[in-house]
This record gives structure tokens, sequence and C-alpha cells, in this order.
């Protein structure tokens, strides 16, 4: 009788446990996330060539993936593999969303994985701090990771906030969708972190809903046709311009911020295409990024990694001329553009 | 104009950017210590500069809404009482009447809950109309319609977008002294209500290093305009912070509207 029950209670206990797991308690936190490696072109002035960089992405549904504007643009081929070895293909782009750092690309074929469950805006977003979250992202290109943490605050407004949270993350982790851990929806898509505030941001699940719903309307572009050296100039909004006239040892400056990764393209046309100048991109007032000497019209592209106020420079050095004169520009590259 | 740079920039890099790079690298001194003459300060950037300006614009009104919650002080109080700042509203050289009015366009927002003060805001920028006669036409208009709407009781944010932008634009057309002053006026105006919005906004923040590396480096700006200079990137860096200081920002724009031009400016061609 005693062995009986006790394996009546055993038989139960497994009954429930089973009966438990198929309730949800088996959360697949990776099945919607690929691990990405990248190839495409980096830009540093005149030096414009072929680089690669990992990153994270996820299902929205079978063919569409969310990952971070600054991890697809410039990107040639973009390759997701899922924590099963599953291998997709990203080829096409249909939308670009630098303000909320948001790329939607579509697959070569479709995944077998589900899409992710979105949060819904709460009614005060403020109300999300001190939420449990999860990143699920590429640990530094080794595969898939979890990075738990909490929501510290919400950011902005109409509908398009940022959330900041604490998770410790490391290279790789761009795109990663931001787990509600205890609703086990996806909140927000990580795009970075902001060292003055110690902080991580992720823009918000629902902004990213917008703009899925934004690229289901595209036809999209191929990658290998959107960056092109040809489309810098194409899709360059140009900032502002401004006339030079240097003695020797003097400089003329761009002094610009960016509050995020950005592609920009400068210019520099000297009235006298003899006349050899220095030029230089240099980040916080002394940090140089880059520098050449040069003469001639020059194009400048560069591939800005990093916010902050930059400068870009251009100067007479002392065996110049006793005046040279000439018009510097600079502007952003606006890919978006290309996108139909 | 669109075709025509693409097509540069296609030849540029094709043929230009590798090839007309030299051998010899310049040293560092010769970019750092170099003695600057111009800059152009490039105050919005992003998809829509249009959007950023719209961001810096609308902080007026999210300040307005966030008062209650706290640094609720009225900025301009042209009478010196009440607890907001005390504002001469005037001065002998044109430059700096440019930045008191544009300061005063920028900050309105922060006096909308008190009819007395905005009131009398209001009535200065009307009166003070003409010293923005250096300004571009462009900029002239966004002016007088925001101070239209603001007359009805409205903060126009469209019209101070519209200001914000065509004043950088003029920095860039010329002449560009009264529309550098115009845009640290409504920058420093702008400030006081970005503080009570309560969220540091890099937008806005953002534009500090330019205008002060603009102020402080370009040849047309003189000592006082360093002292401005110093003022603006300090409540910049203010403003990254997670919590500003009111008291520390009242402070710095105390100082920042002291100052007095070196002497009356000729007019500039750009």
């Amino acid at each position: 009788m005693t062995r009986f029950l006790r394996s009546s209670v055993l038989l139960l206990g497994l009954a429930m446990l089973t009966a438990a797991g198929a309730c949800g308690g088996t959360m697949n936190w990776t099945e919607s996330t690929v691990a990405i490696q990248a190839e495409g072109i980096g830009m540093q002035g005149d030096k414009v060539g072929r680089t690669t960089w990992v990153a994270t992405g996820f299902w929205i549904d079978n063919y569409l993936l969310a990952t971070n504007a600054h991890v697809a643009t410039r990107a040639l081929s973009l390759v997701g593999v899922d924590d099963d070895g599953n291998k997709y293909h990203f080829d096409k782009i249909l939308a670009l969303d630098r303000e909320g750092d948001i790329a939607i690309l579509h697959a070569d074929r479709a995944g077998d994985k589900p899409g992710v469950e979105f949060l819904e805006r709460p009614a005060r977003p403020k109300d999300l701090r001190g939420h449990r979250v999860m990143l699920v992202g590429n640990s530094g290109g080794l595969g898939l990771g979890f990075f738990n943490g909490e929501i510290t605050n919400i950011l902005g407004e109409d509908g398009a906030e940022q959330i900041l949270h604490n998770s410790s993350v490391v290279g790789g982790s761009s795109g990663s969708a931001l787990y509600d851990k205890d609703a086990q929806k996806v909140v927000g898509i990580h795009h970075s972190g902001a060292d003055q505030f110690k902080t991580r941001i992720a823009t918000a699940g629902w902004h990213l809903q917008s703009v899925v719903a934004e690229a289901r309307k595209r036809e999209g572009v191929e990658l290998k046709q959107l960056f092109t050296l040809e489309n810098i100039g194409r899709f360059a909004n140009i900032w502002g311009q401004r006339q030079f006239c240097l003695a020797p040892g003097e400089s003329f400056k761009i002094s610009f911020n960016v509050p995020r990764a950005t592609d920009i393209l400068g210019f520099i046309k000297p009235a006298n295409p003899d006349t050899v100048l220095a030029t230089g991109l240099v980040r916080g007032g002394s940090e140089i990024l880059w520098k050449s000497a040069f003469k001639g019209t020059v194009y400048l592209p560069f591939s800005l990694s990093g916010s902050g106020p930059h400068n870009l420079i251009v100067a007479a050095p002392a065996d110049a001329p006793p005046k040279t004169c000439g018009v510097i520009g600079a502007g952003e590259i606006a890919w978006e553009k290309g996108i139909k | 104009m669109k075709h025509v740079i693409a097509t540069i920039v296609t030849l540029g890099l094709a043929l230009g950017t590798g090839t007309s790079a030299l051998a010899a690298e310049p040293t560092d001194a010769e970019l750092l210590e170099a003695k600057t003459v111009g800059v152009l300060p490039v105050l919005a950037t992003g998809l829509s500069r249009q959007d950023t300006y719209r961001n810096v614009a609308a902080m007026g009104l999210r300040g307005v809404e966030a008062k209650p919650k706290g640094h609720g002080a009225g900025l301009i109080d042209l009478g010196a009482g009440e607890g907001g700042m005390a504002f001469a509203g005037s001065s002998s050289t044109a430059d700096i009447r440019i930045l008191q009015y544009a300061f005063i366009a920028g900050g309105l927002a922060s006096n909308a809950d008190n009819p007395a003060m905005y009131k009398d805001a209001v009535a200065y920028l009307e009166g003070q109309r003409e010293a923005l006669a250096s300004l571009s036409p462009k900029l002239v208009a966004a002016c007088d319609a925001y101070v239209a709407a603001a007359k009805a009781g409205r903060i126009d944010v469209e019209s101070l977008v519209n200001a914000l932008a065509a004043a950088e634009e003029g920095i860039s057309a010329g002449p560009e002294r009264p529309h550098g002053y115009f845009a640290v006026g409504a920058w420093l105006g702008i400030s006081f209500i970005a503080l009570a919005a309560g969220e540091p906004d890099p937008d806005f923040y953002g534009m500090a290093v330019p205008l002060a590396t603009y102020l402080e480096e370009d040849a047309i700006f003189g000592g006082s305009d360093r002292a401005l200079a110093k003022e603006v990137r300090a409540i910049g860096k203010l403003l990254a912070q997670k919590n500003p200081d009111l008291e520390a920002l009242k402070k710095h724009l105390g100082a920042a509207l002291d100052i007095e031009a070196d002497e009356p400016t000729p007019p500039t061609g750009g």
C-alpha cells in the first residue's frame, strides 16, 4: 500500500511537471534569434575597403529579421546562424530607421522558427522601470548568450521611447532582442550604450513594430545595390559648406556632433589644384581619427563608429603659398533614401 | 545639384581620394596646433535635420508640461522679480540685441503659465523687431510668425524650428555673425526649459560643442565671444547630466547674458 501511494505521488508529480512545461514554462529564449556575421564596406577617408563585423538579429516572422541600422549599413553580405546551426542569408533590406537604429532584413528562404512576440506599449511606459529583462545576443561572434539586467529608465515620448537598461553585454550584441523576463515578450531592440550615464540603450519594441509595418509595404533593395560607392554621393545630405582662405599655419574646421554611429561625407575643393594641404578628422578636440596630405578636390567618406563632437579640418602647412582658398563642406549619408 | 554631387563623388572616389592623398602624412601638430581662422558649426544632424530642430524646439512645450514637477521658475522676467532671471533687455550693439531677442524667443514657453510675464516677453519681442535687420528674410519671417502666434497665446514650435534652421543656413550664407548670435541666443533660451523637461536630450546638448567651437575659434569672434563660448560649453555639459542643477544653469545663463560685444560689429559679407 505504501509502495503504491509513493508510486502514485511520483507519477502525479511527473504529470504535473509535464503539464507545467506545456503551459509556457519551457520558453525557448534563443529560438527566434540568429547570430549575424557581416561583410561589407568600411570607410575612413581615402581608405575604403572590405571589413567584417558580428551582430545579432531576431525573427519578426518567417522571412523578416530585425537588427540594428548600424549593423546593416554598408553590409554587402549578412549571414545569420541560429542555435540549431541553420544558416540564412539576408541579402535584401526593407527598412532602415536610423533614429531608432533599426533595420528590417528579408531572408533568402523561410525560417522554421517563430517570430518574437512584442510587449504592447503601456499607457505609462515609465512603469516598466524595474522590470527584469534578458538580452539574447551574439557573444562576440561565439554564438548566442544570455545577458540579464533590469530596465532603469524610459526616455523620450510619442511611441519612439528609448529604454535604458543595465544588462551587461559584449561586442556582437547589437540588434539583440531585449525580453521582459516575466512577460516573456520583446520590449525593445538593443543598440548601444551611453558611458556618461553608465547605461545600455534599446529602442522600444512598439516603435520597432511601426517600422516593420512600413517595411511590409516596401519591396526593398538588395544590399549590394544600396551600399555602393556611387550611392555615397547620391544619398549625401550636405549639412553646409563654407569658403576658406588660409595662410601657412592656419586651419578651417567643420564642427559637428553625431548622436550615434553615422556615415558622413566631407569634401574639400581647393581653388588651386596644385597646392598641398593637410586634412584630418578629429574626435573630441584632440583624438585624430584620420589624417592625410592632399592636393586637388577630395571627397572623404567616413564610417563614424561612435557618437560625440567631431571636427573635419583643413590646414595649410608651413610651406604653403601665402594664401590658399577653397571650399570645405560635409554632410551625412542617408542610405535609407535608396530603399524602395 | 544632387546629380552633380553624385557624379563628382563617384569620380572622386574612383580617381581622387585614393590618388590625391600624398605619401607624406601631416604631423598631428599641423592639424591640432594650426591657428583656426574659420568654423562652420553644424547644429543639427540626422536623417531629417528638420526633425532634429523640431525635437529641440518641442522641448519647450515638454518643459512647460514638466514644470509642475519642479524647476518651475519663469525664465524671462523683464521686471527682475518673482524669482525669474533678471534680464535687462537692452544692449548697445546689434549682435547682443539679436542674442537677447533669440534668448527671449527660445525661452518664451517658460513663462506660458504666467500671463503678466508672458505678455511682457511677447511685447519685448514685438518691440525689438528692428534688431533683426541683419538677419535673412527667412529667419525674420519665422520670427514674425512665432511672435504672431505668441500674441495669440500659442507657442509655435514650427516657426521656432524654421528659425533655428534659418539661423544655421545664415551662418553658411552670411552674414554669419548675427546668425551665429541668433543661434546661440535661441539655444540658451531653450536650455532653461530643456532642463525642466527633465531628460537629457543628445539633439539639444549635442549642439553645444559646435556652437562653442564656433564662438571660440572663428576669427570673426573676439574676447567676449570666448567668454560666451565658455558658458555655452558649460551649459551643454550640465544638460548632458542625469539631474542637472537649475541654479547652476541660471548662473551660467546669467554670465552668458552679461557679455557685451567687443565693439560694434561691422556688417560682414559672409
